[in-house]
């Protein structure tokens, strides 16, 4: 895709619900909506090119999610943000538009937030404790089966904060190969830390992106 | 909430903020409408009559609808489990602090989820039981033509389409409860607004054998509740800036409606009478509401919609039109609902040059004769002929619908069902372009159930038994093993007749059916014959009286308070034809005075 639009987006408040699947098809009806052509691809069942980088886990936010497409007439407009916004569901949002420059395979880590609600005081030591140590590995559901994944090796700068209802959690993520969803985080606690007490609820967001060398990916 | 959502399907159908939803500012709103539909998200986002209800009452400024979808059963557990009542889903706030709540009713089986619905938004399912304070009940649809076995638990019907009716209900109701008025006193007034019925105003007694002996209506109520319609159809309300869904729903696309009603007057369909007469649409108008909906939603697919499209006078242009357009676009243009004549098909291949969906044709009975009965106007030279065309044309997906229990039916008419796939099967070997691929027939039964306000609302429905002794004829007589044959349950279509001709008792059938587990029983995962045998027993009434029983033609009949426009005497003589083989033609060919005409002065037939 040489003559690819990489667009930056945010997927917030209530789109978080909308899957992988039914987000492509609400992106394609909005660039309609919006008179953008997407060129499609040749052969039998034409499709729309258009791709959106590390499918977000459903019920998740994201303020640095990426999607790539090639419009009709090889350029988009300066007005091609406003235009696109006044077309999106509510919590969809474009940010920036740019020429990419570098590969979707590049992004190494994901700065995740998280919160888990609890309604009593819960304590983070034990949780700052387990991730100081050089091996902490978990079971990971995949399609195929199960996998093992190393957090100390696939997780950087895991930090845990208490706040008024609960824990925040800040990590750096494998984006992909593997893919670490922070979830993990909360299934390494509840295997290595004694009476871990599950959170009401879990919510998380994607914050930024970066390259293996830890800079801001785009 | 995130909580609960995280742990159901499909969580995108209870948030909303889908794109076109409508939000408004609750200080500029003085009426505040719950639209609901009772059935899934995904069946009530398919169905154009909510999305045209929802743009006219949002089109006034004082007013704010929002929608309200049956919850699949693990949100409805979640919920109740949390103390969740039912909320709309632009604004989230439970319904029962709305001012009305409007239910579209297009399907019989789905009253125990109205029920469910009513439950599960805080609210008394009982109109009794309800007080002042809580939101006015309505309901509107194709089924309300017969309000009856719902009167317990709706105050208010609207009979008829309700583009017309309903905002007059609303305000009236709005300007009596500023006046500080009771609803008894609102649905007094209410009565005398045409097109509404108001159930407890009316009375009903029963003769020993069960029959009605009387209808009486209070002083006020109109003694006969004649539908509303729309006038200048050209002119009426279309969706041009429609919701679009952020998750797959079952008609997921734009849906034109090129005219309602229907010339044909087949005797065993009920929308073919209650939405006389004929209104079309211009092609002009259609070409640029299509294609507005089209810019204005996103949509990859239009399809054309109605009774019949293929009566269609303006067909042609209106495809040229919209090809013109869509190709260019990559939409799609798709054609539901043909009839099998040689115009549909060339149609078909106009419209579906690349992509050959299957064809669907539904001649309903397997011999003329029936089918004269029936006054299903197909022949089968041209069912033939239009296979012959098709399957010429490349088609070789080929699925035809027939009914099973129909008036006067024999084991010759169920035989000769056989005989036609048979024949269609060997068109193919003769005519088929590509032979290679194999032809995929499918041949579906449905039991026949008698609807109020058509010419076979006395009809007896045939037993279930009998119905699957017909079945397992009509299995031993398709000796090719091309043809697939698929029969609908006799259990549903047992249940829908029940409901379908029901009377007030039946509404305690309704609602001991619900408390025992039901709801969602259009689903066959939530369906249970015996639950509704149960109940009826419960109540001391007999299903057979309902379902199965030849109604005399001098009874009184539950739905005799509302009427379509059709004069009683039209559908007499015309079950009358039927039982005599006698074909009535189309409106088109002539007016045979069904009383359309005279209901209505101002409309013109099929203009
Ligand atoms: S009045 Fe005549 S033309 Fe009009 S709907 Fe009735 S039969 Fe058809």
């Amino acid at each position: 895709m040489n003559e690819a639009v990489r667009v930056l987006f945010e997927k917030t408040g209530l789109s978080r619900y909308i899957s992988h699947l039914d987000l492509q098809h609400t992106l394609q009806r909005a660039f309609s909506r919006a008179a953008i052509s997407v060129r499609h691809s040749n052969g039998f069942n034409p499709h729309p090119l258009m791709t959106i980088a590390l499918p977000l886990p459903l019920g998740y936010e994201s303020v640095c999610e990426i999607m790539d497409f090639v419009p009709e007439n090889g350029a988009v407009s300066d007005e091609f943000i406003n235009v696109m916004n006044g077309a999106l569901p509510a919590g969809i949002r474009f940010l920036e538009a740019y020429a990419p420059s570098r590969k979707v395979s590049e992004i190494r880590w994901i700065r995740t937030e998280g919160f888990w609600r609890y309604e009593t005081e819960p304590c983070i030591e034990e949780l700052e404790e387990l991730f100081r140590r050089t091996a902490i590995p978990v079971d990971k559901k995949t399609k195929r089966g199960i996998s093992q994944i190393d957090l100390a090796i696939d997780s950087q700068e895991v930090r845990f904060r208490k706040c008024e209802a609960g824990i925040r959690v800040t990590a750096l993520l494998s984006a992909q190969s593997p893919t670490v969803n922070p979830d993990l985080i909360l299934k390494a606690a509840e295997r290595y830390v004694p009476d871990f007490p599950v959170p009401k609820s879990a919510l998380y967001r994607r914050m930024e992106l970066f390259d293996k060398d830890n800079r801001i990916f785009r | 909430m995130h909580q609960i959502l995280m742990s159901v399907q499909k969580p995108a159908r209870y948030t909303g903020g889908e794109y076109n939803q409508v939000v408004k500012d609750l200080n500029n709103v003085e009426q505040r409408i719950a639209l609901c539909f009772p059935d899934t998200y995904e069946i009530g986002m398919s169905n154009l009559g909510m999305r045209i209800l929802y743009g006219v009452f949002n089109e006034r400024p004082d007013i704010w609808c929002e929608r309200v979808f049956a919850p699949w059963r693990d949100m409805e557990q979640q919920m109740r489990e949390h103390g969740l009542p039912l909320f709309a889903l632009e604004s989230g706030d439970p319904i029962r602090e709305f001012d009305v709540i409007a239910f579209s009713l297009g399907y019989e089986m789905a009253y125990t989820t109205v029920l469910d619905m009513i439950d599960l938004a805080g609210l008394p399912v009982r109109v009794g039981d309800r007080t002042d304070e809580m939101p006015l009940i309505c309901a509107g649809g194709t089924v309300c033509y017969n309000p009856e076995p719902m009167t317990d638990f709706i105050d208010l019907f609207f009979i008829g389409e309700g583009e017309e009716v309903d905002l007059e209900v609303f305000d009236l109701y709005r300007k009596c409860r500023r006046a500080g008025m009771t609803k008894a006193a609102f649905l007094k007034l209410a009565a005398g607004i045409p097109g509404v019925y108001v159930p407890s105003l009316y009375h009903v007694s029963y003769d020993a054998a069960g029959a009605i002996s009387a209808i009486s209506e209070e002083d006020g109520a109109p003694a006969v509740v004649r539908k509303r319609i729309v006038r200048d159809f050209d002119r009426s309300y279309f969706p041009v800036r429609t919701i679009v869904p952020s998750t797959e729903i079952v008609h997921d696309r734009v849906v034109l409606e090129l005219f309602r009603g229907c010339i044909r007057g087949c005797r065993f369909c009920q929308a073919g009478y209650v939405y006389r007469p004929v209104r079309a649409k211009k092609p002009e108008t259609l070409t640029r509401q299509g294609i507005a909906a089209l810019e204005g939603s996103g949509y990859e697919e239009i399809t054309l919609s109605s009774l019949s499209t293929s009566d269609y006078k303006g067909l042609f242009p209106l495809c040229d039109g919209l090809l013109d357009w869509c190709e260019p676009n990559h939409v799609s243009l798709s054609l539901p609902s043909l009839r099998a004549d040689n115009f549909s098909v060339d149609l078909m291949k106009r419209v579906q040059k690349v992509r050959k969906s299957g064809l669907t044709f539904a001649p309903e009975a397997g011999t003329q004769r029936l089918r004269d009965v029936i006054n299903k106007n197909v022949k089968e030279e041209d069912l033939l002929n239009s296979c012959r065309i098709a399957f010429e044309g490349g088609w070789n997906t080929l699925k035809l619908y027939f009914m099973l229990g129909l008036p006067t039916e024999t084991d010759e008419d169920v035989i000769a069902i056989a005989e036609l796939a048979e024949k269609v099967l060997s068109t193919w070997k003769q005519c088929a372009a590509q032979k290679n691929r194999g032809l995929r027939l499918t041949v579906s039964t449905s039991l026949f159930v008698p609807k109020p306000h058509t010419p076979f609302q006395w009809e007896g429905q045939i037993t279930s038994e009998e119905y699957l002794r017909r079945v397992s004829l009509l299995k031993s007589s398709l000796r090719s093993r091309a043809i697939v044959y698929n029969w609908h349950e006799a259990e549903t279509s047992l249940i829908e007749a029940v409901l379908a001709r029901g009377d007030r008792r039946v509404g305690r059938v309704i609602e001991s059916a619900w408390r025992a587990g039901g709801g969602l029983d259009s689903w066959s995962e939530y369906f249970s014959l015996d639950r509704w045998l149960s109940a009826m027993e419960e109540e001391g009434l007999d299903p057979r009286f309902y379902a199965n029983r030849e109604i005399p033609e001098g009874q009184i009949l539950p739905w005799n308070m509302i009427t379509a426009g059709v004069t009683a005497d039209y559908l007499l003589k015309e079950r009358h034809a039927a039982h005599e083989g006698v074909v009535t033609p189309d409106c088109r060919k002539k007016c045979t005075d069904c009383g359309i005409r005279h209901s209505y002065r101002e409309v013109r037939c099929d203009e």
